[in-house]
Order: structure tokens, then C-alpha cells, then sequence
């Protein structure tokens, strides 16, 4: 009698286990995943390669941070383009935080999209390489990245923990956003699900700090500034990860431009000469072209240090269509 | 090896299955020991030889002080075995904080010989076993236990794995009566330790966890912010200290009580104690039972007057607050209680109130008033413990009780909210029905309640509470607070 008592109370743990598991698979599959799609641009970047997007051979793909994201309008570009009958889709890829290190988890999924051109803005930030990638960058995208042996040497043990999990630790790990996406269903779709899936004109932000704040950060917070205006001397593995980037691109017949982002003057001014020479040093080791915006646009272009408003995104994504015309 | 990885799990499961089968108890004993060791070893390397040798110190001096007949070698014996398992304590403890103290006062004197700071890693769980072989020594000086002949035994109550890492103090008293006995598993057991252990994990692993990075975040700096916020801190470290300890305590009492070697009981609802002297009947009991027996009954206790037990109250929970940790906010901390235990004594000793207020404060709402009073003291005190920078505590100790009203309309909402309900409440209590479900439901036992669930409603418990800590468990779980100490 105590023994079949005994089995049942561990069948039931078992049934307990199984039933709980069960539905918290259930709560991953259909709530989570459903709202990282619509609410986090990075799956759908991955989404948006594996698409079908018509004629291939015409698509011009903008990549980068946030800067890219704020400072650039596809649609501007596409235009300019299309009144000298070049007909390209070109497609603004750009999302918060990105640097070459995280590019590289989508490179074959890209090289596989067969894009074009593929236009790569750059900063002093993209070069910074300090600890690890936020791990629920990796998490949310983990299933859908292929990494060749060489870009896996680029990552640390930290990093390939997190692309390494299996289905199951995967979805554990995805709790994180089981909250978000059930309190997600009680609101209306807002503007990070548009964002998410908006490839031509993503910009979002909102602040525009004046002259003065912008004094007042650069005078308290100097050291904040530091990554926006300082290249590392030393290789890297945001280094090494933008060269892989370029080298496997070329490799397979897309044409690759390089292009130094704009900054703002109060921010550029600060920029040591040795730190700006470097980069560029090391961009003329890169066996791709590169065009330097860095210092092209006024204060009054910029809502922040690094970002561009409306104006600013105007001119600049203006001349970016001037200085790269597709073949 | 954590209680939440599956590596203990599985470790857990090999455990009790080879305890059924190994059925004697000789082989039960000994395996049970080896997986303590094997347990300790996981989590503290090489330390473990540390547990042995406190075992083994402890051990000895009990059998040397057993076996003496007269009354100054049985003390000589005892200053020995304390002071030689209290120097080990002391030196991977307290060196550190001993050399800084001195260095600065030798600094302060012009003395130019500075000691010098080692940075020692302390051993997770030293001040718990430590203090369990005192035990096993002092009981038998008092002639209160009979030391155990087997070595094995003794050591298993000193490394017994589930109390092993952060406590219960366990009495050997308590302990090894349960050895006489061959290890069996039953139903009762398993299904109320499981269910122990779910409620467990719940506190930890969702309450406290979720609440650490909030009071990490609000004390990293609390300079920087106004009453609202130190309050608002001091209210979820109490919560979030409550949920950590007493959720370790819960998943080691359910994990002794599958096996079937039970300990005891820790924490009885604190936080509804109505005066200090209650809540020290009821918080990190084994500990403060322990500095009773051991420290405050033997300096006096209360049989020398009341200023010498007023002393001795305050010089034992300084101890009870060294013990915490090497650091002065500690001490304070355990002064600060010394000092309410105190005044506790003095106003039931002194303080007359008259018949009907008498009379009032034995009702519901009388209740819920010394409840409010006595944690707002105890609260205070959780400030005084979290926070280690002297300045700081100042400035937050000032914030909590003289309270800025710097509040941001946000705040303000949040305030007439909470404020409200809590009126509300206050009110309803006034009801005498709703009053006594409250009360019904405040002291009823629902670890019990839910371990005595038919089966089919109980699997529904257990995946509930499966289902809540796989989704609402953060990102990363800090360690327990009470492995420091």
C-alpha cells in the first residue's frame, strides 16, 4: 500500500512536471516567438533575408546602428536613384547597438539573400569591444543563426553559450519575455511593432536636445562620450569581424561600400586627430571603398551627438544616393 | 551545485533512490555522509577538509569533556575545543575586518606596522556547522546530550547537505536521536517535503530575485534619492530577505523531510510578530535560540537584575550581529536589536496602560497596531543591515524616519493608493468577520494545507508552481544572501 502510495506521488510529480512544461512550451511558442516578431526588429532582419523579395540582383541593403536607423531614408535613396531609371530596392537595416560583431550573426543568412550592394555605416562606437554581446540579442535569434568556423573564433565562450542552446534550454532562457508578451496582448500595437518591420524609414526617436544640454553632457559626463570618439589601437574582434564581413561579401559577388557616418560638430570637435587617422588607417586596409561623412553636416542636423533629425536624415541620405551609384 | 540546476536535482533523485535501496542503515549513514562531502566539495573545493576538521575538533573535545570527571579539566577541554573551532571561524571571518580595524586605529596612533589584509575567500556555510558542533560540545559540558559514539554520525549531523550551506542550526540534540532509525521513504513525507520545496522555490527564485535588482538599483547610490525610495527599499529588502532565507530554509527542511531526517523549524511568520522579543521567537530561530542558550542565559540571563539582563540582552545581540558578518553595519544592526529587546522588557515590565486601552490593544485592530509599530522598528533595522557605508546610513537612516515629502507626482499617486487600500483594509477589519477570516487565513498552515491536498488536486499545485517559477523567475538568480554569512 505505502509503495503504490509512493509511485503515485512520483508518477504525479512526473505528470506535474510534464503538464507544467508542457504549457510553458505552449506560452514560448504561441506568445513569446508571435511577439518578438512583431515587437523586435533583429528576428525579423532575419526574417526579412529568408524572404522572398523579388528580382534579388537589385537589392541594396543599409547596414548599422542606430545612426543608420535615424540618419538614413531608403525611400529618399530609392527615389533619387530611380530618376536616373536605376531601378534598386533598397532596404534601411540598420537597429540599436548593432556593431560588426553582431552583423556577423546574420552574414550567411544574408550572403544567402544575395543582396546587391550592401552599404555599411560606421563609427567610432561600431570598433568598441568590451565584454560580451547583451545576451538577449543572441537569445532571441539563436535558432535562426549559422555561424562558419571562422566567425565562431571571432565569438567568446559567453556568446556561444547563448547561440549554442538547445531547443528546450532556449525556450527557458525565454522567459524573460513571457510577461512582455502576455501584457503585450492587452495593448494596441504600438510603434515598436511598426518599427520592427519597417525596412525603409525605421526612425523613431523623438528628443532633440539642445546646444546647451549637449555642452552641459559633454562637460559632466566626459567619459560617456568616450566610445563615440575614440578608436582602439589594438586589433579587435569588431575589427576583425567587419573585415570577415566585407571579405565573405565580396567573396560572393556582392559589391560592399563602407561609409563613415556623420557626427555631430560638437562631437566631432572633440575627436583626437590620432584617433581619427587611425580609423581611417584601417579602413584604407580594408579592401573595400569608403566614403567619409563624418564631418559634412552642421549642428542643426542633429537631435542629439550622434543622430540625425528629419532635416539632417534628408541631406544625408540625399548624398549618400549621389555617392553610390548602383552599376 | 544549486538547489535550482538540474544537476542537483538529479544528484537529489540518485541520492534517495540508493538510500531505498542500500534499506540498512549502517550503509545508509555512510552513504548519506559521502554525498554531504560530495555535496560541500561541489560547492567550496578544498574547503571541505575545513568541515572535517571542525567536526573532528568539536567531536573530540565532546568524547575529552564527557569522559573528565573533574570540573576544571572538563573546562579546560571546553576553552580548548571553542577556541580551536572559534579560531578557525575567526581567522577566515573576521581576520580581514579584525587587521582594517586595527590598521586604521594604528594609523589614527601614528603606529607605523600595518597588518596585512589577506582578502580570504570564506567558506560558504562555516558560520552554520561551526556553530551546530559548538552545540554538540556545549550540550554535552551542560550534561544536557550524551556524546555519539560514531564519528560517522556525528559528521554526518555536521555536514548533513540540505542544512549544510545556510542553516538551520541544527541542535545535535535534535539531530541524532533521528540516526537510531533506519532511513525510509514514505508518502507523508515525500509529499509534504516536495510541497516544501516548491514553496521554496517560489520565495526565492520568484519573490526574492525578482525584488534583488530593485534594492540593488535603489542602494547602489541612495544618496541619490529622497525618502520615497529608501522606504520604499528598506520595505522590499525586508520582503526580499524574508523570501531568501526562508526560502533556503524551506527547501532544506523539504529536502530533510523526503529523506527523513528532519530539521528545524526556522521562520514562523515574523513579520506578524506583535513586540522584538516575538519576532526573535520566530526569525532565523535555530540562531537565536542558539545565542539564548549559549550566550545570553549563561552571561546571567535575567537572574541578575534587570539593568545586568538590559547588558546582557544588548552584548548578545551584538554577538548575534558579529555573527551575521565581519563589518560594523552588522554589529550595529545587532545593537540596534539589543536595544529593542530592551526597551520591549522595560515597557511590558513598566508600562501600565489602563483597563480599557488594556483591553483595546487585545482586540483585532489593537493587534494590527503592534504589529505596524513593532515592524516599522524591525524594518528600520533591515536599513541599518543593508546598508554597509556609514554615511549612507546615515542619510538613509534620516530619510526613513524624518521623511522628506520630496515626492514626484507618480509617487504621490502610488502613495494615495497604497494608502487607501491599507485604509480600507484597516477599516474592514473593524468587521468582526472579516476580521476573523483574515486572521484564519493569516495563521492557517498552507504548506500543510496543500501537502494534505488528494492527490489530483495537489499534481495541479505542484505544476502551478512549476509553471510560475519556469515563467516568472529573472534572468539570473543572485546567490542566497545568508551563503555570506
Amino acid at each position: 500500500m505505502t509503495s503504490q502510495h509512493l509511485v503515485n506521488i512520483f508518477l504525479s510529480m512526473g505528470v506535474a512536471l510534464l503538464l507544467s512544461l508542457g504549457i510553458y512550451l505552449g506560452i514560448v511558442v504561441f506568445f513569446v516567438n508571435p511577439y518578438l516578431a512583431t515587437s523586435e526588429k533583429l528576428p525579423n532582419i532575419f526574417n526579412f533575408y529568408s524572404a522572398e523579395k523579388g528580382d534579388l540582383s537589385s537589392n541594396v541593403y543599409i547596414i548599422g546602428s542606430s545612426q543608420v536607423r535615424e540618419g538614413v531614408n531608403a525611400t529618399i535613396i530609392q527615389e533619387i536613384w530611380g530618376r536616373e531609371t536605376i531601378t534598386s530596392e533598397v532596404y534601411n537595416l540598420g537597429y540599436t547597438g548593432d556593431t560588426p560583431l553582431r552583423r556577423l550573426t546574420e552574414l550567411q543568412a544574408m550572403k544567402a539573400s544575395h543582396p546587391k550592394i550592401v552599404i555599411i555605416g560606421i563609427s567610432y562606437q561600431s570598433f568598441y569591444d568590451n565584454g560580451s554581446i547583451p545576451y538577449d540579442q543572441l537569445l532571441m535569434v539563436a535558432d535562426k543563426i549559422t555561424l562558419d568556423n571562422a566567425s565562431r573564433d571571432l565569438y567568446n565562450a559567453d556568446e556561444l553559450h547563448w547561440l549554442s542552446l538547445n531547443f528546450f534550454e532556449n525556450a527557458y532562457e525565454k522567459r524573460i519575455w513571457v510577461i512582455p508578451a502576455i501584457s503585450g496582448l492587452l495593448e494596441r500595437a504600438d510603434q515598436n511593432s511598426s518599427e520592427s518591420l519597417n525596412f525603409k524609414d525605421p526612425f523613431i526617436y523623438t528628443v532633440n536636445e539642445t546646444r546647451e544640454e549637449l555642452f552641459k553632457k559633454l562637460k559632466d559626463y566626459p567619459s560617456e562620450q568616450q566610445i563615440y570618439i575614440t578608436f582602439p589601437k589594438e586589433d579587435n574582434r569588431q575589427k576583425e569581424a567587419l573585415g570577415y564581413i566585407v571579405r565573405q561579401l565580396q567573396d560572393s559577388g556582392t559589391r560592399v561600400v563602407i561609409v563613415v557616418l556623420p557626427l555631430n560638430p560638437l562631437l566631432e570637435q572633440t575627436i583626437n586627430n590620432t584617433d581619427r587617422q587611425d580609423m581611417r588607417a584601417y579602413l584604407n586596409g580594408i579592401d573595400a571603398p569608403w566614403i567619409d561623412f563624418e564631418t559634412h553636416y552642421p549642428q542643426q542636423d542633429f537631435i542629439d551627438f550622434v543622430h540625425m533629425n528629419d532635416a539632417g536624415r534628408e541631406e544625408f541620405s540625399s548624398d549618400l544616393a549621389k555617392a553610390i551609384t548602383p552599376d | 551545485m544549486l538547489f535550482n540546476s538540474i544537476d542537483f536535482f538529479l544528484f537529489f533523485f540518485f541520492v534517495i533512490t540508493l538510500l531505498v535501496l542500500l534499506a540498512r542503515r549502517k550503509y545508509q549513514l555512510i552513504f548519506l555522509l559521502f554525498t554531504s562531502y560530495f555535496f560541500y566539495f561541489t560547492s567550496s573545493g578544498i574547503f571541505v577538509f575545513l568541515l572535517f576538521l571542525v567536526s573532528l575538533i568539536t567531536y573530540i573535545t565532546g568524547e575529552a569533556i564527557f569522559r573528565t570527571e573533574t570540573v576544571r579539566t572538563r573546562k579546560i577541554y571546553l576553552a580548548f575545543g571553542t577556541a580551536g573551532t572559534l579560531v578557525i571561524l575567526g581567522f577566515f571571518k573576521y581576520y580581514d575586518f579584525g587587521a582594517e580595524t586595527f590598521n586604521s586605529f594604528a594609523h589614527y596612533l601614528g603606529f607605523p606596522t600595518p597588518l596585512p589584509i589577506i582578502s580570504l575567500v570564506l567558506p560558504i556555510g562555516i558560520s552554520f556547522f561551526t556553530f551546530s558542533g559548538l552545540s554538540y560540545v556545549f550540550d554535552i559540558y551542560r550534561g544536557q546530550l550524551v556524546p555519539t559514539k560514531s564519528f560517522c554520525k556525528y559528521a554526518l549531523f555536521i555536514s548533513y547537505f540540505p542544512h549544510l550551506l545556510a542553516g538551520p542550526i541544527v541542535r545535535a540534540r535534535q539531530f541524532l536521536p533521528q540516526l537510531m532509525e533506519d532511513i525510509r521513504l514514505t508518502p507523508e513525507n515525500l509529499k509534504y517535503g516536495a510541497t516544501l520545496i516548491a514553496w521554496g522555490f517560489i520565495k526565492k527564485f520568484v519573490i526574492a530575485d525578482n525584488i534583488a535588482p530593485v534594492v540593488t538599483g535603489i542602494f547602489a547610490h541612495p544618496t541619490e534619492v529622497g525618502s520615497f525610495y529608501i522606504i520604499l527599499g528598506t520595505v522590499l529588502f525586508g520582503i526580499q530577505i524574508f523570501c531568501d532565507f526562508s526560502g533556503y530554509c524551506d527547501i532544506a527542511l523539504g529536502l530533510a523531510n523526503i529523506i527523513g531526517l528532519h530539521l528545524p523549524l526556522n521562520f514562523f511568520r515574523p513579520y506578524l510578530t506583535k513586540s522584538p522579543t516575538e519576532f526573535w521567537r520566530r526569525w532565523n530561530i535555530t540562531l537565536s535560540s542558539f545565542i539564548k542558550d549559549y550566550v545570553y542565559i549563561p552571561l546571567g540571563g535575567n537572574r541578575k537584575g534587570r539593568v545586568r539582563s538590559y547588558v546582557n540582552l544588548i552584548l548578545s545581540m551584538l554577538l548575534c550581529g558579529l555573527w551575521h558578518g565581519a563589518a560594523w553595519n552588522f554589529i550595529l544592526w545587532g545593537g540596534y536589536h539589543g536595544v529593542l529587546l530592551s526597551v520591549d522588557k522595560i515597557i511590558k515590565r513598566q508600562v501600565h496602560l489602563g483597563k480599557r486601552l488594556g483591553a483595546f490593544f487585545e482586540t483585532h485592530s489593537g493587534y494590527l497596531i503592534k504589529i505596524l509599530v513593532t515592524q516599522y522598528f524591525i524594518f528600520l533595522g533591515w536599513l541599518i543591515f543593508r546598508v554597509g557605508n556609514l554615511p549612507d546610513l546615515i542619510y538613509s537612516v534620516q530619510k526613513f524616519i524624518l521623511i522628506d515629502f520630496a515626492f514626484s507626482g507618480q509617487q504621490i499617486r502610488f502613495i494615495i493608493v497604497m494608502g487607501s487600500l491599507a485604509l480600507l483594509f484597516v477599516a474592514l477589519l473593524f468587521n468582526r468577520t472579516f476580521a476573523d477570516h483574515v486572521v484564519a487565513l493569516a495563521s492557517k498552515d498552507w504548506v500543510k494545507f496543500f501537502a494534505d491536498l488528494p492527490l489530483l488536486y495537489w499534481t495541479l499545485y505542484l505544476s502551478a508552481t512549476i509553471l510560475i517559477f519556469l515563467c516568472l523567475t529573472p534572468a539570473s538568480s543572485p546567490q542566497f544572501i545568508y551563503f555570506q554569512f
